[in-house]
Parts: C-alpha cells; sequence; structure tokens
C-alpha cells in the first residue's frame, strides 16, 4: 500500500519531506523547474546577494569519497534575478529564497524582494564557509545575526536561519525564536582543507572551502537531535543525507524535512526518487502511518 | 579505495601528466602527454594548473592521453604555450560521451571541437567502422587531424573559411549536400554549427553533438554549464547530447 510521503514544515505543507538544499541547481530557472519535476518537496534557490557575484575561479569542489569540499563564493545572478528564477516554477511550487549578504540591510533588500515574489519562505545564509564577510563571521556573531534575524522577520514571511557548527548555535536557536523565526535548516558545511599531494597546493582556489556529505552526517544529526529536544521547531536536516537510510534517520532525529544537497554531486537529480522509494518502504515495513509519525521518533525511545 | 577517490584515479583526485610534446598552429596547442586514461570518446577531463584555474578538455587521444586547446583565457593561453617537460593535473573522465555504432557515420568537427572527433574516429575504426571525418578550420595552416583520419582509412574533407586549403566555407555545408548517404552524425565544434547540424538532422537520422558551456565543478551541482532553457547540465547530461533530446528540452535554434 502507497504511504503518504507529504508532511507539514511549519506553516508550509510539502508534498514530501525532502528539500532540494540550498546551492545545488538553483540559480538557473531551467535547473530549479527540472529539480521541482524530479520530486522535491520543497526547492531552496542558491543564496541570493544583492549585487550578482562571480564566484571563485575552478577549482571549486574536491571529491574527497567521503565527502565534497567546495568553495563556489556565493556565485549567484543577484536577487533582481529571483522573478526569473522562479518563472518557470508551476503555481503549487513550494520556494524557499536563500539569501545572502554581509549586513541587515543585505538581507532586508533581498527578502522584501522574495515577499514581492510571494516565495514561501526565506532561508538566511549566516554560515556559508568561505566568503569572508557574509557567512561563517556573521552566525559566530550571535547579536550580528540576531540583527540580520529581527530585520527579515518583520517582513511577515516565515523565515529559516540556516546553522554552521558553532559553539553558541543553541544560544542563537533560543533567541531566533524569541524573534519570531519559524524553524532552522541544520547544517551548513564546515570550513575544511584539501592538498593535492602530487602538486603539494592546496586544491580550491580559495585553499579553504566547506565540507559536505557523509562526513558530516553525524554531526548534522546531533545538532537536529539537540535543537528539536530542546525546542521541539520546525527543522529543515540537511548534511550527508545520500540515501533513504540518513533521511529517515534525521525525520527521527527531528527533522520535518530533510535537504538533499551532496547527494547530487554526479548523480541527476531525477535520483531522488530512489530516496522516497527507500522512505516510503521503510514506512510500510515499520507501519509508520505519515511522516509526522517519524519526526523526533528517536526521542521517544 | 579506487571508488573512494571519487571513482578517479590512483592515490589521489588528480593525476599528474607531463607534457611530452607539443604541437602548435597559431592559438591551438595539442599537448601530448605521458600518462593514458580510459576514455569514451567526447567524456571530459579537468585540467588543472595549480595557481590558474581548472578547465575542462575532451581528449583527442587517450593512449596517451592528447589534448587539444585553443588559447581563449588566461589558463588555456598557459596551456598553449606549454613545452615538453611542463607539468599539469587531470581528473576525471567525466561525462557522457558519444555512443559507439556500427554503419557509415559522418564526423564533423569545427575548430578545436575537431578533438573528441578524431579519437571517436579512431574508436569507430577500431570496430571496424568506415566513415567520413570532416573538419572546418578558419585557415589551412588551423588544420588538425585530417591526416591522422586518412591514416586511419578513412575519407577526410577539411573545409577552410578562407578557402586557403581544402573546400571553401563550413563543414556544414557537406553535411548539406550528403546526409542521404549516412546511418548517423556525430558533431562537435562552434555553437552555430552545432545549431546548423541539429537542424539539417531534424529529419530522423541518429544525430549526437557535443555542446560547449563554462564548466566549473565537472560534477553537475554548480549549475554553470546549464544549456539556457533546457534544465540539461553539459558536464552530467552531456557534454554529447541526441538531437531529439536537445529539441525535446526546448533548445533554442535547434
Amino acid at each position: 500500500m502507497a504511504r503518504d510521503l507529504s508532511t507539514r514544515l511549519g506553516s508550509l505543507s510539502l508534498r514530501n519531506p525532502l528539500v532540494l538544499a540550498s546551492g545545488f541547481i538553483g540559480s538557473d530557472e531551467s535547473l530549479l523547474r527540472r529539480a521541482w519535476e524530479a520530486g522535491f518537496g520543497a526547492v531552496t534557490t542558491k543564496s541570493l546577494t544583492p549585487r550578482p557575484r562571480k564566484g571563485y575561479d575552478p577549482p571549486i569542489v574536491v571529491d574527497l569519497g567521503y565527502g565534497y569540499l567546495n568553495a563556489v563564493g556565493l556565485a549567484n545572478p543577484g536577487i533582481e534575478y529571483l522573478p526569473r528564477l522562479l518563472s518557470l516554477l508551476p503555481e503549487d511550487a513550494v520556494v524557499i529564497l536563500s539569501i545572502a549578504g554581509a549586513t541587515p540591510d543585505d538581507f532586508r533588500r533581498c527578502a522584501e524582494i522574495g515577499v514581492e515574489n510571494n516565495v514561501d519562505a526565506v532561508e538566511l545564509n549566516l554560515s556559508c564557509p568561505h566568503v569572508k564577510g557574509m557567512g561563517m563571521d556573521i552566525v559566530e556573531d550571535v547579536g550580528y545575526s540576531l540583527e540580520i534575524i529581527e530585520e527579515v522577520v518583520s517582513l511577515g514571511r516565515p523565515v529559516y536561519v540556516k546553522l554552521g557548527l558553532t559553539d553558541t548555535y543553541l544560544e542563537l536557536v533560543a533567541r531566533s525564536l524569541d524573534k519570531g523565526v519559524e524553524g532552522f535548516t541544520v547544517m551548513n558545511t564546515v570550513r575544511g582543507l584539501a592538498i593535492d599531494i602530487e602538486s603539494g597546493w592546496p586544491i580550491l582556489s580559495n585553499v579553504y572551502g566547506g565540507l559536505s556529505g557523509p562526513a558530516i552526517h553525524p554531526i548534522a544529526l546531533r545538532m537536529v537531535h539537540e535543537i528539536y529536544g530542546e525546542y521541539r521547531v520546525p527543522i529543515i536536516g540537511t548534511g550527508g543525507v545520500t540515501s533513504w537510510r540518513e533521511a529517515v534517520a534525521m525525520l527521527y532525529a527531528g527533522a520535518s524535512a530533510v535537504g538533499i544537497g551532496s547527494y547530487l554531486f554526479n548523480r541527476k537529480v531525477e535520483a531522488i526518487g530512489d530516496i522516497l522509494k527507500g522512505i516510503e518502504h521503510h514506512m510500510e515495513r515499520k507501519g509508520f502511518k505519515d511522516i509526522a509519525s517519524m519526526v523526533g521518533y528517536s526521542h521517544h525511545r | 579505495m579506487e571508488r573512494m577517490l571519487g571513482g578517479c584515479c590512483k592515490d589521489s583526485l588528480y593525476q599528474e601528466a607531463v607534457v611530452t610534446r607539443v604541437d602548435r598552429r597559431g592559438d591551438v596547442a595539442n599537448l601530448y602527454l605521458d600518462i593514458s586514461l580510459e576514455t569514451i570518446p567526447g567524456q571530459f577531463v579537468m585540467v588543472w594548473l595549480p595557481g590558474l584555474e581548472e578547465v575542462p578538455m575532451a581528449p583527442s587521444d587517450d593512449d596517451p592521453l592528447r589534448i587539444t586547446v585553443k588559447a581563449v583565457g588566461r589558463t588555456t593561453r598557459r596551456l598553449v604555450g606549454m613545452e615538453a617537460g611542463d607539468r599539469l593535473y587531470i581528473r576525471g573522465p567525466y561525462g557522457r560521451g558519444f555512443t559507439l555504432r556500427s554503419g557509415r557515420p559522418l564526423l564533423v568537427g569545427g575548430g578545436v571541437g575537431a578533438a573528441p572527433l578524431i579519437l571517436l574516429a579512431k574508436k569507430l575504426a577500431e570496430m571496424g567502422v568506415e566513415g567520413v571525418y570532416v573538419e572546418g578550420q578558419p585557415t589551412g595552416d588551423m588544420e588538425l587531424f585530417i591526416g591522422e583520419a586518412l591514416e586511419l582509412g578513412w575519407e577526410a574533407i577539411l573545409y577552410t573559411e578562407d578557402g586557403s586549403m581544402g573546400h571553401k566555407g563550413f563543414p556544414t555545408q557537406y553535411v548539406e549536400e550528403n546526409l542521404g548517404g549516412f546511418t548517423g552524425i556525430y558533431a562537435c565544434g562552434p555553437e552555430p554549427m552545432n545549431r546548423a547540424v541539429l537542424r539539417l538532422c531534424r529529419d530522423g537520422i541518429p544525430c549526437e553533438v557535443s555542446m560547449e558551456r563554462v564548466v566549473k565543478c565537472g560534477v553537475g551541482v554548480c549549475g554553470s554549464c546549464v544549456i539556457e532553457g533546457t534544465g540539461l547540465l553539459v558536464c552530467l547530461d552531456g557534454p554529447v547530447f541526441r538531437a531529439d533530446e536537445l529539441i525535446r528540452r526546448g533548445y533554442p535554434g535547434g
């Protein structure tokens, strides 16, 4: 018997829990349409900034085998591109606009254009690990993060804060909930380095990049578990979900939706169908009637 | 361990390759390397010059590996200026190559786009297939692989824009006049040439075209190599596409 995969993520209704994570094929309208058609429950745009950014020169990704290191440099067509970026999506597509910037004003401006274009939610990328002044330095400063959050929450759209691996993230969670954010995307990539031992050079043109993929899954899972355990808030659990198994674990840890990113390295986006089938099969096998009954399941064990 | 390293190579993601010979024609160079790589013609490798950039290249030979580079940016300029003994770093191959089919194929290459086609001709010839290789270049002194195609026992025809060698004009003229005599078309060249070939192949002759875009990540995630409007990525869905696939996905002008 087919299972209902639909889920609620805060105020959003998703046809299934898989969310295209920000940064992956989300800066072109035909690719975004393809991602939606591939079956995602929601698609997140690439982080858009007030002005277009070219990003870094290649190499911008490293395949480590156990994960990926990337430093794309927030390459994006700029927030003014948003109407065009959304132009090929059907009416019922659920869109999360990811935005990045250096100041509260940058974020506000981007979010305003998002609201004008009727995005379903705004994700604040406060934790990009490879662009100075537009990422980890923000999320590591709880006070500054809260200024940004306040600006965007005031626009009245559901706001998700994308967290990075910091010592203070639980404090940021608590205080941003007070400011009215709806939930969290957990987690961003973790700053790392790869060196080519043939040439001796750091591989990424930016030297440092963000680690994603299987290597960070247990960390992301732990953060989801901690936040859900403490606050029972909507979470998009993102980090090393490369099969239905990690997706199920994310739901069990407390995520209401599951972000898919590194799974798409060297894989066509249509392959997410395998993850959806795997989740469905698991639900049948374990007797779950819906996704909601799986969210936070490990907290009852 | 092989799988652990991105399906790639030996002890590291990149293989070091030493240039053994350089063969230059104006702003284009054939770089002969000291490594071999198993590839399907049309697939590409990422060529990295530490301190500069990493650029995608479809090899023109794989045993030993040979890349054919045109100077368009700072990294490719450096590559074209390389001498024997210089080093570069290779990962891959990536992407989807040409389908090797028997019959009587027509291979059409324009500029450095001829690179994967001469490798394709070589692989087809190894299967006992005999086809026609057509190459288009701006001038006669830019001719790249006509001699190699003849050595395979194939018919090889050169078109030059200035008429300084071979036929004057574009290789698409040959396609237009001789399409009926072939069982399949393979093309790789500048966008206008690819478009013209796609248009000529509308009537159903099997046709595969290798497309060029700016490939940055090479693994289908950054989106820089999207073929506008189609949702297709050159690095992951291509670089070789079937004509009907491009047309169905709304490739403009196809």
